[in-house]
């Protein structure tokens, strides 16, 4: 997202900047060391203004406005009011997509398997593109009930899913060019049955079934991912007598030996209930197919079922006619947890009727917010919230909220959270609203016979730094790092660099990004008082003029005699403050 | 287990003095030994090489292909006093590489896992646990042995598990990320053909200077929280330990920024940055897909491949004078199941293989084994000789011998598991 530029005026800047330090002043800001004194509600608690800056990285990926700020400084109640209205807006639903996306691992663009060839109606499409189409795809429905304040519910029981220009073209579902949406809301057209996310083709293409698998490892992640209920982390003990490469072995194994029931009397009968899913769609798969010109025999490989045909674009990947083919492998037929049903929105229901999903929800936003692991979660912190969001109608936005009320959030001492990490995600969001800047890359700028084309560098984990700046890259690393590492402070000193000079030289073509910001003025009270401003807008933090902050400040822009070098100095140190890399 | 971070004198000197840091253990190593990681990611097939297995009706070997080659054989052959089985036609690195390197190098049988995830096996071969909560061991390691490197572990596999001990690691980008972050001129070029902001050297530090003095003030603010002292300590020592990095360069000019190194080019430079103390372990990845669902046939250039490579890299460490202190370590996560499936391919079997040269090895031996079900059998853990009162080798054995032997108190990181002890005797 980016704010709209404003247009600086001398006048407006005069005013803001007189309006900053006035406030400031009157809360006897401005002196002593170790940041701005904001009255606090108990010694061991945050201040207003700090626990909106946290509640605002947490739910936005953004920093407070100086409005905002002031406002909680003279009304520190206001503060629960504002992160309400946070969680009704877009980067609201951002949030909750990036969390979707890893907790989902759809974001893994490093498994080269993924990628949609430019072939047919793909041509010229270039691999960057088509693969961000296919990974924000189901997280549409997750920004869709973010924006719509829908019960959670949804994620697994939508009967709908969304559509774009490059999903229609490789998949074939409908898609209005004349409509201005770049996603539009569809139904699905294959027959499959709508159950959110569970019906969602990404979800089943990033994780497979290989070989003999049959949709085993696509139940672990309905378990462990929506029900918090990790079978396939569990110990494995093979009776070496059972030939495990025989599937007719391992279905009479799985249903009399008592190490293996244990696992698959959960794990097989929900797999059943995705066996309308082709077991992998590759690449090679797409490529293989049209090198045999999309033809109606079978594909000339062990790896694929079906046609040639269904691996060229628009690809067929679901049929409801191959749903029963469990029976034929001689498996258990679809149940959930011992509940017979034999569709994927009767899955969908059992999943939002069964319990876990409640306590689970709670643990993966809790786990994400507050940066523990999901099964750290306490059982005390569940509970509650899990009834509290089953009342609210399962509000995404109230639980949200709920988790960042919690006490431990608004704690400075031992009690609390302690600092949280600023997530790349989070990092770039928040510079990209400060200065407009995108850090965004050129992979293959000349010729390329399979072009990426332009790479968000703080989003991508193949060919930027995501995974270097501590995010996961969904594939091998589904852990993010927490801890300020070498890497990540080199990746955000770069990134920070680029888009403080890029926000100077804005501002020196008059295209300010920050409201009065003229680095061309040279007086020392102006440059202390666009300081001031910076500083509140930056690190959320009030300042006056005379300050120490802004000497400091002040030191970095006059280090250096060009005043564009001086002050994307000062502003590259205020993006890598602490109060920007923790919060 | 709640896990902690072994605690350490800060890299830091004063600057954060009052902070959580406590003072402490010695960054002085116990021996100079480093340690090189390379992962087989996918589950090699270990009949292929490393544990032979012939005529045993439960288990199908490598896949032969007399009707169109008549020089396809399998043989099992003693090389450096170790039986692998050989195909001179299919793998002949394999063969070379043992023949002139076999005898610095030990084989591992009959690892148990215990899983037949990827991403689960990944873990517990990794870093001895079954949580990805945990630091693998080349960052264990790097971690406690890092002593005045700029950083303790790198990592181009995109496999390495950094738990609490971040500070002292470097996740680096698959595709020459980190060689743009110290080299700008490297980087991507910008779509809109504009270029990066380089700040003058002067002003890089005047900024590192006013974010340390930003982190002391926030730090005597959060002075209640040891949590979040914690993770200011670690934002300066990471500022601390890239100005070193940013001062020294790294020698990563062998990388393309932007493009997928080959793994002979990626072992090379894991050798320059152990050679120039950039790090005290690396770890990389084989790069080919050794997950052979459907087909066997992989296995075979896959590791016809992969000993060719490691020749490569075994050379160089031996002429730069190397091998003696690098520990290389080649693992796989787990193995293939002993039959064939209905595709032709192999399945996952919880049981693997590792492969070790140099780095104070006693090569030419083969240590632990696996029965005719390619199931791990009990070894003696003190010398790795299979031996029927015994004990399993887990993933835990092994993970805590590893760091045995490269000098680090095993028992603090894996309390209570005895490790491995068979690399040395």
């Amino acid at each position: 997202m980016t704010r709209p530029l404003p247009t600086s005026s001398p006048s407006s800047r005069a005013q803001l900047l007189a309006g900053v330090a006035g406030w400031a002043l009157a809360l006897g800001l401005g002196s002593g060391c170790g940041g701005a004194p904001e009255p606090v509600a108990s010694p061991h608690e945050l201040s207003a203004v700090d626990q909106l800056l946290r509640g605002s990285m947490a739910l936005r990926g953004l920093r407070p406005s100086p409005a905002e700020v002031e406002r909680v400084t003279r009304d520190p109640a206001a503060v629960p009011e504002l992160l309400r209205s946070y969680t009704e807006t877009e980067a609201f639903a951002e949030v909750l997509a990036d969390m979707h996306a890893q907790q989902l691992m759809l974001r893994a663009n490093g498994i080269p398997k993924l990628v949609l060839p430019q072939r047919g109606p793909l041509e010229g499409i270039a691999l960057g593109e088509s693969q961000e189409a296919e990974q924000e795809w189901p997280l549409q429905l997750v920004r869709h009930v973010a924006r719509n304040d829908l019960p959670y519910t949804e994620v697994v029981t939508a009967d709908y899913t969304f559509s774009s220009d490059i999903i229609s073209r490789a998949y074939g579902l409908p898609y209005d060019p004349t409509d201005p949406a770049e996603w539009q809301q569809v139904d699905w057209h294959d027959g499959r049955p709508g159950a959110g996310l569970l019906s969602e083709t990404t979800l089943w293409r990033r994780h497979v079934s290989n070989g003999a698998n049959f949709n085993r490892l696509r139940a672990d992640i309905i378990a462990d991912r929506l029900l918090c209920d990790p079978i396939g982390g569990r110990d494995v003990t093979i009776e070496g007598s059972i030939a495990v490469s025989d599937p007719d072995e391992v279905a009479l194994a799985v249903s009399t030996q008592p190490e293996c029931i244990a696992c698959h009397q959960a794990l097989d009968p929900l797999g059943g209930f995705l066996w309308g899913f082709k077991p992998q769609i590759s690449k090679s798969a797409i490529q293989l197919a049209y090198d045999h010109d999309c033809g109606d025999e079978p594909i000339p490989s062990w790896q694929y079922t079906g046609d040639v045909a269904d691996y060229c674009y628009p690809l067929k990947t679901y049929n409801p006619e191959w749903e029963a083919d469990w029976a034929g492998w001689g498996l258990r037929a679809p149940n959930y947890y011992g509940q017979p049903a034999s569709y994927l929105d009767e899955l969908g229901q059992m999943v939002a009727d069964d319990p876990r999903f409640a306590t689970c929800t709670v643990r993966r936003f809790y786990s994400w917010f507050a940066q523990v692991d999901v099964d750290e979660v306490p059982y005390d912190v569940v509970e509650p919230l899990a009834a509290d969001l089953v009342a609210s109608g399962w509000s995404t936005r109230e639980l949200a909220v709920a988790i960042v009320r919690r006490p431990e959030f608004r704690r400075s001492d031992d009690a609390g959270l302690g600092l949280l990490a600023t997530r790349p995600e989070q990092y770039a969001r928040a510079l990209t609203e400060l200065t407009g800047y995108r850090w965004i890359g050129a992979v293959d700028a000349g010729n390329c016979d399979l072009c990426w084309g332009e790479v968000d560098l703080a989003r991508s984990a193949l060919h930027g730094y995501r995974n270097v700046a501590g995010g996961t890259d969904d594939d091998n690393i589904i852990r993010p790092t927490h801890t300020t590492t070498p890497m990540k402070w080199l990746a955000l000193s770069v990134f920070a660099q680029d888009a403080a000079g890029h926000a100077v030289a804005e501002a020196i073509a008059g295209r300010s990004p920050f409201p009065g910001f003229d680095p061309t003025l040279r007086d020392e009270s102006a440059t202390r008082a666009q300081l001031a401003d910076l500083h509140l807008r930056v690190l959320s933090a009030p300042v006056t003029a005379d300050s120490p902050e802004v000497d400091a400040l002040v030191e970095l822009v006059e280090s250096s005699s060009d005043p564009t070098t001086g002050w994307t100095t000062a502003l590259t140190a205020l993006f890598l403050d602490p109060r920007m890399l923790l919060h | 287990m709640k896990l902690t971070r072994p605690s350490r004198r800060s890299f830091l000197g004063g600057l954060l003095s009052g902070m959580a840091l406590a003072p402490g253990l010695s960054w002085a190593s116990s021996g100079d030994r480093q340690l090189l990681v390379i992962t087989a990611a996918g589950g090699w097939d270990v009949t292929y090489t490393f544990d032979p297995k012939v005529g045993i009706p439960h288990i199908d070997g490598p896949e032969v292909d007399l009707t169109h080659l008549t020089d396809d054989v399998e043989a099992v052959q003693t090389i450096a006093g170790m039986p692998l089985m050989v195909n001179p036609r299919k793998r002949p690195a394999v063969t070379a590489f043992f023949e002139k390197w076999g005898h610095r190098t030990a084989i591992v049988n009959g690892i148990w896992v215990g899983a037949i995830g990827h991403p689960t096996c990944t873990v517990r071969i990794l870093t001895g646990t079954p949580s990805d909560k945990r630091p693998d061991i080349s960052v264990i390691a790097g971690n406690e042995l890092v002593g005045d490197r700029p950083l303790g572990s790198v990592d181009f596999s995109g496999f390495g598990f950094s738990g609490p001990l971040g500070v002292t690691h470097g996740a680096m980008g698959a595709r020459g990320q980190a060689r743009a972050l110290v080299e700008r001129s490297a980087a991507l070029p910008r779509p809109d053909g504009t270029t990066s902001t380089v700040l003058p050297d002067a002003a890089q530090v005047a900024i590192d200077e006013h974010v340390r003095r930003r982190i002391a003030a926030v730090a005597g603010a959060s002075r209640h929280n040891p949590a979040a002292q914690q993770q200011l300590a670690d934002l300066a020592e990471s500022l601390d330990r890239s100005q070193i990095l940013r001062d020294q360069g790294l020698p990563l000019d062998r990388l393309g920024v932007g493009q997928e190194a080959t793994p002979g080019t990626l072992g090379l430079t894991l050798v320059d940055l152990l050679e120039r103390n950039v790090c005290r372990t690396a770890m990389m990845d084989s790069s080919f897909h050794w997950d052979t669902h459907y087909g066997t046939s992989t296995q075979h250039t896959n590791y016809e491949a992969t000993f060719a490579d490691l020749h490569v890299l075994i050379d160089e460490l031996e002429a730069r004078g190397m091998l003696d202190r690098v520990l290389v370590c080649v693992i796989s996560e787990m193995t293939r199941t002993p039959l064939v499936n209905a595709l032709g391919g192999k399945d996952h079997w919880p049981h693997t293989s590792a492969l070790f040269i140099g780095g104070g090895v006693v090569g030419g031996r083969v240590r632990g084994a696996t029965d005719d079900y390619l199931e791990s059998l009990p070894v003696d853990l003190a010398t790795g000789a299979v031996d029927p009162a015994g004990e399993l080798l887990r993933y835990d054995n092994l993970a805590a011998g590893l760091l045995d032997h490269l000098g680090v108190d095993a028992e603090r990181w894996f309390p209570g598991i005895t490790p491995f002890r068979g690399l040395a005797v």
